[in-house]
């Protein structure tokens, strides 16, 4: 398939599921490559080079997390795995193996090619500085200047809600796991200890969402992590 | 056996006394006799000794009144018989007055002997009908093996003295002994050989057997009489290693018909319970069935018939129509999804398999997860929420509890008007957690608040979609945390449905930082 937009590598066995993401890919002007096997993968990821993956955790020939470790032994290419509903530990194994962010079965192409635009964006600016200042619907975290403002009123944050909220404002439009910020904001000694990172999310809710039980910026994937959405709609 | 021991124990030191008692009665009587012997002749004194004879036999039983008819004529020879203190006989009539006193003597000896020893037999009757009238009736109450094999071992030990155990076959055939409560049921190898040897030859070994006689125990088989089959051994350890008499052993078996019939019937009563079950499974398994089919079906039906009514007719079609056959494909397709993650929870739910991780977790964090969910299909719905931030953390598995609030919100979706509120209120209770989720719309058909968490349950007309499993996840879920999910109807009109949740053990601390006015803090101006 020829186009000028990026290129993408389906890995997806099922051969219902290829057809719609070509189609519906390709009307979006992204280029596809499809492998139905893990190794007809990696072959592929070696000799196209594409800009995102999409990855299905229900392969024939491996298990899409092992897979997901072998791309991530020579490569940071961003990998979205696909999987059904009810596997959150292997989404969060998946995750926890490298890859960026996930998809639950069955899901829109509004939802896909949201997931593949923040792929993309983070890959592109994974080279260069971090942004300086990063803007979300009325929220507005300055890094430079240490500043966090709500509809421009200044919000006092602790430390860790800082920590927490800059880490994920980095991230913004992909989903954390809990281990991944536990390890960032507490340290590798408190990847299991949820509730503290639970309690601290909390809080910051209620500093920084209208109506904390129910957030329009920092939402909670169950079982998984969390996401601040990159932006508002 | 304590019940035995005690007749034979008190008969040995009693016999003693019978003798010494009837000794000292004999004096008593021929000093009567001499004092009386103005007044009577010698022949009516005959009378006194065959009371004599007789109180002793009614009193001391057969020895003591053999020795009273000896002393009886003895005494009265000596005393009363000329020529008087010689033992001699002058005139022969008096030999016969001799020897029917002590044929007189012995046969009231005899006569009272037997009404004694019958006396004597049936108090033990009694004692015994006693203790299995006692035992069947707490076997009547034992509901299941455990308890049977309790109130078994409990009697036994009881009634037979020492400890006694119970060997019932598990479901690899191997004996597991069971014991009084309190007391250790292991046994050891004579007795582990004795009750197999029981077990599979049914027939009684150990103690006073001719199989394993070493061992320290009677294994006595439960068998009913009913069934063919050994049902396990009673393995009895007395007090004292006498074998049994003939009548112990009668009276044994009775007791083990006893317990045998009771694990016979707490068997059947599981057998039955198991099979109510496969019935009641397959009962739903058809209804599942035939409501599945028919959920199924329908959305399948919309979407491929739109979907070819869309690939055949693409030259002819209205933008207008087709948009609408777009939306009704989309539409019933996440109708599909909902009920087969539905259908899937249930199985989940209904296998047993369903596995509760528990997570300290605040509630607004659940709620606000399946709020985000559900905001597509909540659109334009005022929600207002009432979660006091005070609220403990709840121990809870996050992903289940979500899946309960989806389910509750959807619920409310279908069968409220458009734009109506929804309302999730929670409160903290001394050791439970109150949540409430409400509604505005036309609220539950009356009588039907505890129905609507039935499987396949649809209230009133079938209008709203849905298959009738949404609401039953919720109380499989919430019955799988150790807590209760109520509905009724509001008094302003409207559905509201609450749960409660036990609070389980103290939520953990979590060290808390600097605060906002700490040297870290993120600048305010």
């Amino acid at each position: 398939m020829t186009s000028a937009g990026p290129l993408l590598l389906v890995v997806e066995d099922e051969l219902q599921m290829r057809r719609f993401l070509r189609a519906s890919l390709g009307s979006h002007g992204f280029g596809i490559v499809e492998a139905g096997t893990a190794s007809e993968a990696v072959a592929l990821a070696t000799s196209h080079n594409p800009e995102v993956i999409l990855l299905d955790l229900g392969l024939p020939d491996d298990d899409g997390i092992a897979l997901t470790r072998r791309f991530r032994e020579w490569s940071r290419v961003p990998i979205i795995v696909i999987s059904a509903r009810g596997r959150e530990a292997d989404k969060v194994e998946a995750l926890d193996a490298g890859a960026d962010d996930y998809l639950t079965k069955p899901f829109s192409v509004g939802e896909l090619l949201a997931r593949i635009r923040v792929a993309l964006r983070h890959a592109r600016q994974a080279g260069g500085a971090a942004e300086p200042l990063i803007e979300i619907g009325p929220l507005r975290v300055d890094l430079a200047r240490r500043e966090v403002t709500i509809e421009g009123r200044d919000v006092r944050l602790t430390p860790i809600e800082y920590r927490l909220l800059v880490l994920l404002a980095q991230n913004a439009g992909k989903v954390l796991t809990h281990r991944q910020i536990l390890k960032e904001v507490w340290g590798p000694g408190h990847t299991e200890d949820t509730h503290y990172l639970r309690v601290y999310m909390a809080q910051l809710r209620r500093k920084i969402e209208a109506d904390p039980a129910q957030p329009r910026l920092l939402t909670t994937e169950p079982g998984v992590g969390y996401r601040l959405r990159d932006h508002i709609g | 056996m304590s019940e035995q021991t005690a007749r034979d124990g008190s008969s040995s030191s009693s016999q003693a006394y019978g003798y010494l008692w009837t000794g000292a009665l004999a004096g008593a009587t021929t000093g009567l006799g001499l004092l009386a012997q103005g007044w009577f002749a010698a022949p009516d004194l005959v009378m006194l000794f065959l009371l004599f004879v007789g109180v002793t036999a009614a009193l001391f039983g057969r020895g003591p009144s053999i020795l009273a008819s000896a002393l009886s004529v003895l005494a009265y020879n000596f005393f009363f018989v000329e020529p008087f203190h010689t033992f001699q006989v002058r005139d022969q009539r008096n030999i016969l007055t001799f020897a029917m006193m002590f044929i007189v003597g012995l046969g009231t000896s005899a006569l009272t002997t037997r009404i004694r020893r019958q006396a004597a037999e049936a108090r033990t009757r009694e004692e015994r009908t006693a203790v299995l009238y006692d035992l069947s009736r707490d076997l009547g109450s034992a509901l299941d093996k455990e308890q049977v094999a309790e109130v078994a071992t409990r009697h036994a030990a009881a009634f037979f003295g020492g400890t006694a155990k119970v060997f019932l076959p598990d479901a690899s055939g191997m004996l597991a002994a069971q014991a009084e409560n309190g007391t250790d049921a292991t046994p050891d190898a004579n007795e582990t050989s004795a009750v197999r040897w029981a077990f599979e030859h049914t027939r009684m070994a150990g103690l006073g057997t001719h199989t394993v006689p070493d061992a320290r125990v009677v294994c006595v088989p439960l068998r009913s009489g009913l069934g063919q089959e050994n049902l396990g051994v009673l393995s009895l350890a007395p007090k004292s290693t006498a074998p049994l008499t003939v009548e112990q052993r009668h009276f044994v078996d009775g007791f083990v018909r006893q317990v045998a019939l009771a694990f016979e019937r707490a068997r059947l009563a599981d057998a039955a319970k198991a099979a109510a079950l496969r019935a009641k499974t397959e009962e739903l398994r058809s209804s599942l069935l035939s409501a599945v089919s028919h959920d199924l079906r329908t959305p399948l039906g919309a979407i491929t018939g739109a979907a070819t009514t869309l690939r055949d007719g693409t030259g002819t079609m209205e933008p207008g129509e087709r948009a609408e056959l777009l939306e009704t494909i989309c539409e019933e397709a996440d109708r599909l999804e909902r009920l087969v993650r539905n259908l899937l929870d249930m199985t989940r739910l209904e296998s047993g398999t369903l596995e509760v991780k528990r997570e300290w977790v605040p509630l607004e964090e659940i709620v606000g997860a399946a709020l985000n969910r559900l905001e597509a299909q909540l659109a334009g719905r005022p929600i207002r929420t009432q979660l006091p931030a005070e609220l403990p953390l709840l121990s809870a598995d996050p992903v289940l509890l979500e899946q309960v609030f989806i389910n509750l919100l959807e619920n409310a979706r279908k069968h409220t008007p458009p734009g109506t509120s929804i309302e999730i209120r929670a409160q903290a209770g001394s050791n439970t957690t109150t949540i409430e989720v409400a509604d505005l719309g036309p609220g539950l058909p009356p009588g039907s608040e505890a129905r609507v968490f039935e499987r396949f349950f649809r209230a009133g007309s079938t209008r709203a979609p849905g298959a009738g499993l949404g609401l039953a996840i919720c109380r499989g879920i919430v019955e799988a945390h150790g807590g209760t999910i109520s509905a009724k109807n509001r008094d302003g009109g409207g559905a509201e449905f609450r749960m409660v949740l036990p609070r389980v053990g103290e939520p953990p601390d979590v060290p808390s930082d600097s605060g906002p006015d700490g040297p870290d803090e993120s600048r305010s101006a």
